[in-house]
C-alpha cells in the first residue's frame, strides 16, 4: 500500500506526533462514532470481496437460482488454467501491463526530471499541468482520441492512403490497447517520479561534473541510482492500474484482445460467447486480484529493504 | 586535455539531443491526438476524415440533443454530487479520528481503507453485484453510491488527513483559550483550515467517479447508466464526430477542474510537491 503514498499526498503518516491532549474533544466526538460509518462501509467491502472469494469455489449448475450450487469444487480454478484460451487472456493482460508500464516509466522520467530540475516556476507550473491535465482526462475522450489516431480511417491511415501505401490495422491489436494503456502510465509516471527527483541534490551530479564525468556517466552514476525508489513506486502504480484495465481493451481491442476484466464481465454479465457464469468470473476475479496484490507486495518489499540497505 | 574536453562537450551534446526529443514527442503523443479531437468536433462533415472540410457546430448540437447522453450526464452529475457528499460526510471525521486519535488497529483500519486503490475496478464491481444481490438490494442508484464511495474513498481520506497533519495546533487551542467550546473551534478554526483537503478530496471524488467503468458497469440497469457508459455504448455502435464533440466537452470538463484545483490550492499541492 506504501507504494501509493508517493504523489497522491504529501508523507502521510499516520502516527503524527500532533495527538490531541484535550479530553474534551474527545468527549464531544467519540472516536468510536467517528470512525462508524467508515468501519461500515469497509465492512461490506470486504464482506463483498470475502462473498466472491467463497463463490470461486461453488459448483456452477444451470437451473439452479443463479445457476449456482453451494458445493465445493476446485473446478474454477482448474478449469481457468488448462484452457489454452484462458492462459492467452491471462498472458495478455501481463505482456499488455508489463509492457505499458516499463515503456511508460521509460517516457515519463526525462519529462519528469526537466519538470523537477527547471529553474522558473512559471515553466514548472506549465509541464506540470500539462502532464496533470492528461492524467485526469476521462478515460472515454483518451481512447476516442487514439481511435481517431490510429483507427482503419484514423489520421495516420489517411496519410499512408494519400502516399500510397497500404494501410495498417492497429485496432484490435495488443499494440493499440498498449498505445492506449501508455497513454495513462506517462503522466501517472511523470507525477509519481518528479518528487523523488526533486529530492536529489543536484550537486552531487555537478560534482561528478566537475571531476571529468560527462553527462551520461553522471546519469547512469549518480541520478539513475538515487531515483531508484520514485521509478519502483511509478512501476508499481502503473503496473496496478495496468493489469486492471478494461474499457481501454474493450475499446482498443474490440473483442479480439481481450485482457482478465474483460473476461470477468462477460462472465458476470454475458458477452463475448460465454455463458453467465458466476463462480467461474468469480475465480478469474480472485486471480487478477492476488496478480495484482502480489506484484504490489512484492515492489513494497523490493523498495523497503533498498531503502533500508542505502 | 583539449581533445577530451571536446569530445565530451559532443557527447553531452547527443545525448541532450535526444533525450530532448524524447520529451518532445512524448508530450506529441500526450497531446496531439486531444487536440485532434477538438478539431474533429468541429468539422461538417458527416464522417470522421482529415483534415477537416469545413466549420460547423452541428456535432455539439446533435450531442446536446441525443437523448441517452444528456440523460446519462443527468444520472452521473446526481450520482457524483451524493458520492461526494457522503464521502466528505465520512471522510472528514474518519481522517480527525485517524490524525488525531489513538486507537488499536490504526495501522490496519489504514491499510483497508486504501486498498480500493489497488483491487482492479472490475473485481470491486462484479464483487459488490452479488453481494447486493444476495442482501436483497435491487435499486440501482443506492448500489451505485456505495460503489462510488468504495472507489472515491481513499482519494478523501488521504487529502483530508495530508492537511490535518500539517495544521497549527496552537490556532484550535488559542480558540479554546480564548472561550470557544469544542463544537465552535471545529466550526471556526479546524472546519477552515481544512478547506483545502475538503477540496481537492472532492475534485479528486469527482474525477474518479464521473469517469468509472470497470465498477460501474457492474451495478448500472436499462434506466440507471451513466455518462461514461453511455459513452461506450454509443461508441461500439457508432463512429461519427458526436463522439468527438461528447470528448471535446469533457476536456473542456477537465480544464475546468484543472482551474479548480489551481484556484483551490495551487497544482503542485494537489500532487503533494513542494
Amino acid at each position: 500500500m506504501k507504494a501509493k503514498e508517493t504523489f497522491l499526498s504529501p508523507v502521510v503518516s499516520v502516527n503524527s506526533p500532533m495527538m490531541l491532549n484535550s479530553k474534551k474533544l474527545k468527549r464531544f466526538l467519540p472516536t468510536t462514532l467517528m470512525l462508524l460509518p467508515i468501519v461500515l462501509l469497509i465492512t461490506v467491502f470486504f464482506a463483498a470481496l470475502f462473498s466472491t472469494l467463497i463463490m470461486s469455489f461453488w459448483t456452477f449448475s444451470p437451473g439452479k437460482p443463479m445457476s449456482i450450487e453451494r458445493t465445493f469444487t476446485l473446478y474454477n480454478y482448474i478449469d481457468f488454467l488448462t484452457t489454452p484460451a484462458y492462459i492467452k487472456v491471462l498472458s495478455d493482460t501481463m505482456y499488455i501491463s508489463i509492457a505499458s508500464t516499463i515503456l511508460g516509466v521509460l517516457a515519463a522520467y526525462p519529462i519528469a526530471y526537466s519538470i523537477a530540475r527547471s529553474e522558473s516556476f512559471r515553466t514548472r507550473k506549465i509541464l506540470l499541468a500539462l502532464i496533470l491535465m492528461v492524467f485526469l482526462m476521462s478515460t472515454v475522450a483518451r481512447l476516442y482520441a487514439i481511435i481517431e489516431i490510429l483507427g482503419n480511417y484514423g489520421v495516420i491511415n489517411i496519410i499512408l492512403q494519400q502516399l500510397g501505401f497500404p494501410p495498417i490495422h492497429f485496432i484490435n491489436t495488443p499494440f493499440a490497447v498498449i498505445i492506449g494503456g501508455l497513454h495513462w502510465t506517462v503522466p501517472l509516471a511523470v507525477l509519481s517520479l518528479i518528487g523523488p527527483i526533486q529530492l536529489i541534490d543536484p550537486s552531487l551530479g555537478d560534482a561528478a561534473q566537475i571531476l571529468g564525468a560527462n553527462k551520461f556517466q553522471t546519469f547512469m552514476k549518480i541520478t539513475l541510482p538515487l531515483s531508484i525508489p520514485g521509478i519502483t513506486a511509478a512501476i508499481a502504480l502503473c503496473f496496478a492500474g495496468g493489469v486492471a484495465m478494461f474499457v481501454t481493451p474493450m475499446m482498443l481491442g474490440g473483442g479480439l484482445v481481450d485482457m482478465m476484466s474483460n473476461r470477468i464481465y462477460y462472465r458476470f454479465q454475458g458477452g463475448g460467447g460465454g455463458a453467465v457464469n458466476y463462480p467461474a468470473g468469480s475465480a478469474m476475479a480472485a486471480i487478477l486480484l492476488l496478480i495484482s496484490i502480489a506484484i504490489s507486495y512484492l515492489i513494497n518489499r523490493v523498495l523497503t529493504r533498498r531503502l533500508r540497505v542505502s | 586535455m583539449k581533445k577530451g574536453f571536446g569530445s565530451k562537450r559532443l557527447l553531452d551534446q547527443i545525448s541532450e539531443g535526444s533525450v530532448a526529443l524524447t520529451r518532445v514527442s512524448t508530450y506529441a503523443f500526450l497531446w496531439l491526438p486531444l487536440i485532434m479531437v477538438v478539431i474533429t468536433s468541429f468539422d461538417s462533415r458527416d464522417f470522421l476524415y482529415f483534415p477537416p472540410a469545413g466549420f460547423s457546430l452541428k456535432w455539439y448540437v446533435s450531442f446536446l440533443n441525443y437523448p441517452t447522453f444528456m440523460e446519462g450526464f443527468r444520472n452521473s452529475i446526481i450520482l457524483t454530487s451524493c458520492t461526494i457528499s457522503v464521502g466528505l460526510a465520512i471522510g472528514i471525521p474518519s481522517s480527525l479520528a485517524i490524525v488525531r486519535h489513538q486507537f488499536r488497529g490504526k495501522e490496519l483500519l489504514n491499510t483497508l481503507i486504501l486498498s480500493p486503490l489497488i483491487i482492479p475496478g472490475v473485481v470491486i464491481g462484479s464483487s459488490l453485484l452479488y453481494f447486493f444481490v444476495s442482501i436483497g438490494l435491487i435499486q440501482s442508484f443506492p448500489k451505485l453510491v456505495i460503489a462510488h464511495v468504495i472507489i472515491t474513498f481513499p482519494y478523501v481520506l488521504r487529502t483530508c488527513s495530508a492537511c490535518l497533519i500539517g495544521m497549527d495546533r496552537s490556532i484550535e487551542e488559542a480558540a479554546m483559550n480564548l472561550g470557544a467550546n469544542e463544537y465552535q473551534t471545529f466550526m471556526k478554526i479546524t472546519l477552515p483550515l481544512m478547506k483545502p483537503g475538503v477540496i481537492a478530496g472532492a475534485v479528486f471524488a469527482f474525477i474518479v467517479s464521473f469517469d468509472d467503468v470497470a465498477t460501474t458497469a457492474f451495478l448500472t440497469d436499462a434506466y440507471t447508466y451513466t455518462f461514461p457508459i453511455a459513452l461506450v455504448g454509443y461508441m461500439r455502435q457508432f463512429f461519427d464526430p458526436l463522439i468527438a464533440a461528447a470528448s471535446a466537452f469533457l476536456i473542456l470538463l477537465t480544464v475546468v477542474m484543472l482551474l479548480v484545483i489551481e484556484k483551490a490550492m495551487g497544482i503542485h499541492k494537489f500532487i503533494g510537491l513542494r
